[in-house]
């Protein structure tokens, strides 16, 4: 991508960003926030800023590494703000309408998720999740390398641990 | 003991349960960046082809990927909020508050977001005011320092499966208020629909405490087969009951890729009861723009006659605000990719009009406070979307008028554009001497926790304030 015309700020250039980002994105702030109108709304927000932020985007390749950090943050705002527990009461009622062994254990592994840390949850949802390498997770959260490792093993032990609690209930 | 696989596809199968595929997320976010356009400054834009054929790229692309999942997914939900639709941003006169923040009057003033927030104090202080009773997505919308709407939406569908259509009625409820948001009146439900796929698109403008229109465009399924129309409502009564004014339909053969809109697509403004103005797109050249007038308050409408000949319509450019001072009209209309914006105005109600070049070679904004005072910030976006805090200053060209246009006088000011204080975002007066700007400012380290480069975290935004049109400013709220 011509980072030149992005950051001239063309629509089209910016449409062309979108259309690389969008989908992790998305699965991002779904996989973060496990409700897909706010995982919409994040990703809206993180736009706009990304839009007028664009300037700060130095080069095309880093386009993705730079749009998922706004987006974890704003992943991160959502949970934080007043709405958020409004959202999670609703959220609660998830379990109410199914049956399926495979939805049920759906649930609960998104249960356990939830539960971690949430550096280790980003971490393992971009690189388990979204298959992404390390380096680039590393510059997504602001972290080395080691540090991503190190929270994807210990969430990976956590939720391991969880799942087999809840596989033996 | 669960394998390090075993662990990851139950991960990857438990998180794509939870992520159906969005076909109109791309869309929702172009059509947000558009009506709020990089570093603030807000202006509105036509839709069109511009962007459209890669809205569509974009959400075919997200469809595809997600496409194994949706087999499993037959979902109906709720909507979620889009940008409430203005029709006159910039200007200080009503509709949706510019970067969020709207000052009606030297004391009063609105915040147009989640919550919907209100001061009485110049902006040192926000009072949440949202009705009780809207869900988490509203439309907001004010007129002056104590009348506003809220408006709540529900139903339809946010998915809907490939060759299937949602059969949930869309469904509005408004909200008034005319004391500030201190109390509210819930206005009778209202059904514009069935079978709409996605948000529908939609504008709503007030004129007085009394009158109001919302442009709605719809899809409606009949014998199967997917009908669109454009639909203008009307309420007499404060926002209490609507009632449907005229129906623009598409022909039964008009078949979009995706809907947003078919030719009632730009803003919409209303001078008195009876008359007012719509900007439209040509269904079949959507490069073209028409100026439609009515005189029967919606009812019906005809062309109205410009300055410009119907080549120059379709520039490509796009209509800025609208601001109406009972027959007084003012057009902005922005040449692409130039960004030089040249004002339509017209005394009379539209019987003549007169075109007024602006100072400097582009605009980013243009406001009025009434028909003969306004203000002019030079610059173009351009210059603005490649600045950093690393760059130089840009200062701030200030210009106002107090002829309705035809004259501007630079104002020496102390505010600038950018700078590494900050980027100022919009900038509008509420008369001749009071003024208010709104300022984002980043700051340089990463803090803690923080995922984002430097310069986005702990960003936080200024109103600022002048009381002497414009020369000085100072600080109101650090933090709003």
């Amino acid at each position: 991508m011509p980072v030149k015309a992005t950051r001239r700020g063309s629509d089209l250039a910016f449409a062309d960003l979108l259309e690389i980002v969008l989908e992790p994105a998305y699965r991002l702030a779904c996989a973060m926030l496990h409700d897909p109108h706010a995982a919409e709304d994040a990703v809206q927000e993180a736009a706009l800023k990304a839009w007028r932020k664009l300037g700060q985007l130095r080069a095309a390749e880093a386009a993705r590494p730079w749009f998922l950090s706004i987006v974890a943050n704003e992943c991160r705002n959502t949970r934080r703000s007043r709405w958020w527990s409004v959202l999670k009461s609703a959220e609660s009622q998830e379990t109410e309408d199914t049956s399926a062994d495979s939805v049920l254990r759906g649930l609960e592994v998104r249960r356990a998720l939830r539960s971690l840390d949430e550096r280790k949850r980003l971490a393992l949802v971009l690189h388990w999740y979204l298959d992404l390498p390390l380096e680039e997770i590393a510059l997504i959260t602001g972290s080395s390398v080691h540090a991503v490792e190190s929270r994807i093993s210990r969430g990976m032990q956590e939720l391991r641990r969880r799942m087999e609690a809840s596989d033996a209930d | 003991m669960l394998t390090d696989s075993e662990v990851r596809s139950r991960l990857r199968d438990a998180l794509e349960a939870v992520t159906p595929p969005a076909p109109w997320l791309a869309s929702r976010i172009q059509e947000a960046v558009e009506a709020q356009p990089r570093n603030g400054w807000s202006r509105r834009t036509a839709r069109g082809p511009r962007v459209s054929l890669r809205i569509v790229a974009a959400a075919v692309l997200i469809i595809l990927v997600a496409a194994a999942v949706a087999t499993f997914l037959v979902a109906h939900y709720p909507f979620p909020s889009t940008v409430p639709a203005s029709p006159s941003s910039s200007s200080s006169s009503r509709g949706w508050a510019n970067g969020g923040i709207a000052m009606v009057t030297a004391t009063d003033g609105w915040g147009n977001g989640v919550p919907f927030t209100h001061t009485t104090d110049g902006g040192l202080h926000w009072k949440d005011v949202t009705p009780l009773g809207v869900g988490r997505h509203f439309d907001s919308y004010y007129l002056d320092a104590t009348h506003a709407w809220v408006t709540d939406f529900s139903g339809g569908c946010s998915l809907v499966l490939p060759g299937s259509h949602c059969l949930v009625p869309i469904e509005f409820t408004t909200y008034r208020t005319a004391d500030g948001g201190r109390t509210w009146q819930r206005g009778s439900p209202t059904t514009i629909g069935v079978a709409t796929v996605g948000l529908p698109d939609r504008e709503f403008y007030f004129l007085d405490p009394d009158h109001g229109w919302l442009r709605v465009s719809i899809q409606r399924i009949a014998n199967g087969v997917p009908v669109y129309s454009d639909n203008l409502y009307r309420t007499n009564d404060r926002g209490l009951h609507w009632a449907i004014e005229a129906v623009h339909p598409a022909p039964v053969s008009w078949s979009p890729e995706k809907f947003s809109c078919y030719e009632w697509c730009g803003p919409m403004a209303f001078g008195s009861a009876t008359t007012g103005w719509l900007w439209t797109v040509l269904a079949s050249d959507p490069t073209k723009h028409r100026v439609l007038v009515t005189h029967d308050g919606g009812g019906t409408w005809s062309e109205q006659t410009l300055p410009l000949d119907s080549a120059n319509m379709g520039c490509p450019c796009w209509p800025g605000q609208v601001v109406l001072d009972d027959l007084h009209v003012v057009f902005e209309l922005i040449s692409l990719p130039s960004e030089r914006a040249t004002l339509l105005v017209t005394p009379d109600g539209g019987v003549t009009w007169a075109a007024h070049a602006l100072p400097g070679t582009a605009q980013v904004d243009v406001g009025f406070y009434d028909f003969k005072h306004g203000w002019v910030i030079e610059a173009a976006q351009t210059t603005l979307a490649t600045w950093s805090p690393t760059s130089p200053a840009i200062p701030l060209a200030l210009d106002r008028t107090d002829d309705g246009g035809s004259t501007w006088t630079r104002i020496r000011t102390d505010l600038q554009l950018a700078s590494n204080g900050g980027e100022v975002g919009s900038v509008y007066f509420v008369d001749q001497e009071i003024g208010f700007a709104i300022r984002d400012i980043g700051t340089a380290a990463t803090p803690v926790g923080c995922y984002l480069p430097s310069g986005f975290c702990n960003t936080v935004r200024e109103l600022l304030k002048t009381s002497d049109g414009g020369h000085t400013w100072s600080v109101v709220n650090a933090n709003i």
